[in-house]
């Protein structure tokens, strides 16, 4: 079964897609890799960004390949500013 | 305190907000604008955040600093959004310990995380043009 996720976009992620928030449809238990591509698909100027991206569900950073649940908010953004481009280590 | 604003940075506020009596030293750190970025001048720059996630890591951070140096007693942090001048203030962190060597350290231990964890993003905007800071290695875009 198809559901939702809505997704979240920062800085020059939310410039590329023209909005801060999209919905993406994805197959039930999809995950966050998942609805990056489903979210590529639609706004094809953020693909290029994959490499680079950060994700996160709620306030903690998440991997791609972390299963979304009913009701969760995937937020997507690139490298923050100050920092290298290692994903955070969350300690 | 952690703290996400749109309002100027008081490090007076912060360093009254760790002030407490068994504290001997009090460490600031403040960033600022700088006037230019490899070798460009800059007219002002842009910040934007994820602000309850941003919240949360700087928290994160202050229960770090406290694991370590058991002898700091508060640490505040806030970081600004928003566009900024040259000179103005984006990120204060103040830390309070019994002994001056943990603050300091603590308090440079806290900027440098903030910098790796902490969802914030920085536009820098000059005479001809803006550009986001970090992907400075990205590859040109298809076609």
């Amino acid at each position: 079964m198809a559901v939702r996720v809505p997704v979240r976009l920062f800085a020059r992620y939310r410039e590329a897609a023209g909005r801060d928030q999209v919905e993406v449809e994805v197959p039930e238990g999809a995950t966050v890799e998942e609805v990056w591509s489903a979210l590529a698909a639609a706004h094809p100027a953020l693909a290029r960004y994959r490499p680079h991206t950060l994700f996160a569900i709620g306030n903690e950073y998440v991997g791609a390949d972390r299963a979304v649940q009913p009701g969760e908010e995937v937020v997507c953004f690139p490298p923050i500013s100050g920092g290298s481009r290692r994903v955070p280590r969350d300690r | 305190m952690y703290r996400v604003t749109a309002e100027p940075l008081s490090a007076d506020a912060l360093v009254e907000a760790v002030t407490v009596p068994e504290a001997g030293a009090v460490a600031v750190f403040l960033g600022v604008v700088r006037e230019s970025s490899a070798g460009r001048r800059v007219v002002a720059l842009e910040y934007e955040a994820h602000p309850p996630m941003a919240e949360a890591k700087m928290k994160e951070i202050g229960e770090a600093v406290h694991r370590r140096w058991p002898g700091v007693k508060q640490v505040a942090m806030a970081h600004r959004v928003g566009r900024l001048g040259i000179g103005e203030a984006s990120v204060v962190i103040a830390v309070s310990a019994a002994h001056r060597h943990d603050a300091f350290e603590a308090c440079h231990f806290a900027i440098d995380r903030l910098k790796e964890t902490v969802p914030i993003w920085k536009r820098e905007i000059f005479e001809d043009g803006a550009v986001w800071v970090g992907l400075q290695g990205e590859s040109p875009p298809a076609g």
